[in-house]
C-alpha cells in the first residue's frame, strides 16, 4: 500500500504547516520521511511477508513527531515506533505503527522548553551514603571509592536541576528497580551495565513526574512516552491492570476528547483542536 | 580508485565544504592514510564504499573544526574492515580533539577526562552538582585501569556534571566492538558517549555532531551490514 501523489503533497503540505505554526524550522518534510522509512523498514524486516502497511498510522506519526518538534534522527533517539498487528476488512494481515516518546526525547524537550537545566543521576550502594535534606535542595552524596567495594545496590537517585533554580530528587529502591528488571525481560538489567539500566529507569521516573507542570510542550510529549515508562510508572504505583495499547485512530479521538473535556486554557486548546483536526483530516478520518 | 585519484577525489570534496587549508587538511590525510595502509594492508584499491567513509570522516572534523594535521593531534583516521573485506575509514577524535571540542562548545565545559587507577582512590563527598571528585593518590600513571570518569561543567549555573564508567563495562564495549587493545581514546569515546547522552543536544550543536562522530566508528565496527539508502521511489512507498 502507498501513498498517491496527491496524499503525499497533501501531506507535505501539513508538515510543512505544523513546523511553521510552531517555528521548527530544523525539521524537513524529506529528511524526516527518509528517517521514518528507515525505522519503518527496520521493523518490517520482522513482519510476515505480505503484510500490509496502515498509510494512516504512517501519516499519523510523521505528523505527531513534527507537532512535538522531535525528528526520527537514530542519532538523537528521541523517538521510537511500535507495530501492531492486525487483520483488516479483507482479513489481509495488516500492520500500523504508535509513536513513542523516549526519555531522551522528554528530556530534550525539556532542555529545549527551558524548563530543564541539567541532569545527574546516580546509583547508591549501601556502603554509600546519600542525605536528601528538605524539597528542592540538592542531596549530600557521599562514596568512599568510586570504583572500589561499594556493597549491594540500595537504589538509584535522579536530580534535575530546573531553570528555576530549585532541584528535584526521584528516587527508587532496589526492589522497585529489580521488579522492573524481572518484568522488562532485558538480560542487560543482569549484565555489567546493569547501573545503566537502574540510571534510565530513574530519569524516566523524574521526567514523567515533571511534564505536567512544566511547559504544555513536554505535556503533550508525555502522552506518548514509551511502553517501558509505562511499566515503571505502573510498578510505583502498585497498579495491576495491563497497559491498554490504544491504535492511532483511538489515540486521536481520546486527545480530542480530552482536550475538550480540560479547557485548561482557551487558546491552548484551540491550538490542539487546529492539530487534531489537521491529523485528521490528513488522515482521512475528518472530511 | 588509486591513492593519487583519491587524493584528486578528496580535494575536490574539501573544497566544496570548506576552502580554507584545504591543501593541507587532504595532504595530512593522505599521509595518514598511506602510514596505516602500509603497516597494516598495504596498496590497497579504494573501493565507492571506502570511499564514502572517508568523506564522512572529513566531514565530521570539519563540523567539529577538527584538524587532520599531526602536529595539533586532534583527529586522526582509524581503520576497519567489514565483513564483506571491505575497508571503512573512520574518523579518531584524539584526546587534543575533545579539548578542541568544548572549547568551542557553548553550553558546557570539559573540566576532566582521565583515567581511574587501582591505586588510587576516587571518593564523593559533595552535593551532587558540586565538583564531586576528591582524588588521593599518585599523579602518575603506575597502576591497572579500573575506569575513566569525566566531569563537565555548565557554563549556565556552574553545575558539575560527573560520568564514570569501570573497566568492566569498557571491556564489555570492547569486546562488542571487537577492538583487541583498550586505549585511552577508546575508553574517552565511550565515556564521553555516556556523558553526552543525558545533555542538550539540538541540531547541529557542537555536542550534536561530537555525538554523531562519535557513534560513526563504534556504529561502523559494530554493524558490518551494507547502510540502506533509500531511493526516491523506494520512499514513495511509504511516504
Amino acid at each position: 500500500m502507498t501513498f498517491t501523489r496527491e496524499n503525499l503533497k497533501h501531506l507535505k503540505n501539513e508538515f510543512e504547516e505544523v513546523c511553521t505554526q510552531h517555528k521548527f524550522n530544523y525539521l524537513s518534510f524529506n529528511e524526516e520521511s527518509r528517517l521514518l522509512s528507515n525505522c519503518i523498514n527496520e521493523k518490517m524486516e520482522f513482519a510476515a511477508s505480505g503484510t500490509e502497511i496502515q498509510m494512516n498510522s504512517v501519516a499519523t506519526v510523521l505528523l505527531t513527531a513534527a507537532s512535538l518538534g522531535l525528528s526520527f534522527s537514530t542519532t538523537l533517539n528521541h523517538l521510537s515506533l511500535s507495530i501492531d498487528t492486525f487483520n483488516d476488512d479483507l482479513n489481509l494481515p495488516t500492520v500500523r505503527f504508535e509513536l513513542h516518546i523516549t526519555y531522551r526525547g522528554l528530556l530534550h524537550l525539556g532542555y529545549e522548553t527551558g524548563a530543564i537545566l541539567n541532569v545527574q543521576t546516580w546509583v547508591v550502594y549501601t556502603k554509600d551514603k546519600l542525605q536528601l535534606s528538605a524539597n528542592e535542595q540538592r542531596p549530600l552524596l557521599i562514596i568512599d571509592n568510586i570504583f572500589g567495594d561499594r556493597g549491594d545496590v540500595a537504589g538509584s537517585v535522579c536530580i534535575v536541576a530546573m531553570s528555576t533554580g530549585e532541584y528535584i530528587t526521584s528516587v527508587m529502591s532496589a526492589t522497585e528497580l529489580d521488579a522492573i528488571a524481572v518484568l522488562s525481560g532485558n538480560p542487560g538489567w543482569f549484565g555489567c551495565f546493569a547501573d545503566e539500566f537502574r540510571k534510565k529507569q530513574v530519569i524516566k521516573r523524574a521526567l514523567r513526574n515533571l511534564p505536567s507542570k512544566l511547559h504544555p510542550r513536554m505535556a503533550e510529549a508525555s502522552k506518548y512516552l514509551a511502553p517501558e515508562s509505562d511499566q515503571a510508572n505502573e510498578l510505583s504505583n502498585n497498579a495491576t491492570e495491563p497497559r491498554k495499547q490504544l491504535n492511532p485512530v483511538e489515540h486521536l479521538s481520546h486527545l480530542y476528547a480530552q482536550v475538550n473535556q480540560e479547557q485548561v486554557n482557551q487558546e491552548q486548546a484551540e491550538v490542539h483542536e487546529e492539530q487534531i483536526g489537521n491529523v485528521l483530516t490528513t488522515t482521512g478520518f475528518l472530511s | 580508485m588509486t591513492l593519487l585519484q583519491l587524493q584528486q577525489h578528496l580535494l575536490r570534496f574539501y573544497s566544496s565544504i570548506s576552502k580554507t587549508q584545504c591543501c593541507q587538511e587532504i595532504e595530512a590525510i593522505i599521509c595518514i592514510l598511506n602510514s596505516k595502509m602500509d603497516i597494516e594492508q598495504g596498496p590497497v584499491d579504494y573501493l565507492p564504499r571506502t570511499v564514502s567513509t572517508i568523506e564522512k570522516s572529513i566531514l565530521l572534523a570539519h563540523k567539529l573544526a577538527l584538524s587532520f594535521n599531526p602536529k595539533k593531534k586532534q583527529a586522526s583516521l582509524d581503520i576497519s574492515m567489514t565483513n564483506s573485506r571491505d575497508l571503512s575509514i573512520l574518523l579518531d577524535i584524539r584526546e587534543n580533539g575533545i579539548k578542541h571540542i568544548f572549547n568551542n562548545e557553548p553550553q558546557y565545559d570539559l573540566e576532566v577526562l582521565k583515567l581511574a587507577f587501582d591505586n588510587e582512590t576516587y571518593s564523593v563527598n559533595h552535593r551532587v552538582f558540586d565538583n564531586n571528585f576528591d582524588t588521593n593518590g599518585l599523579d602518575f600513571f603506575n597502576g591497572n585501569v579500573v575506569g575513566a570518569y569525566c566531569v563537565l561543567k555548565s557554563r549556565k549555573n556552574d553545575n558539575m556534571l560527573t560520568t564514570t564508567i569501570n573497566i568492566d563495562e569498557l571491556n564489555s564495549i570492547a569486546r562488542f566492538y571487537n577492538t583487541d587493545n583498550l586505549t585511552p581514546h577508546f575508553c574517552y569515546r565511550q565515556l564521553l558517549k555516556r556523558a553526552i547522552k543525558t545533555l542538550y543536544t539540538p541540531h547541529d550543536s557542537v555536542l550534536f555532531n561530537l555525538k554523531e562522530a562519535l557513534s560513526f566508528q563504534d556504529a561502523l565496527k559494530s554493524d558490518n551490514k551494507e547502510f540502506k539508502q533509500l531511493s526516491q521511489s523506494e520512499l514513495a512507498t511509504y511516504l
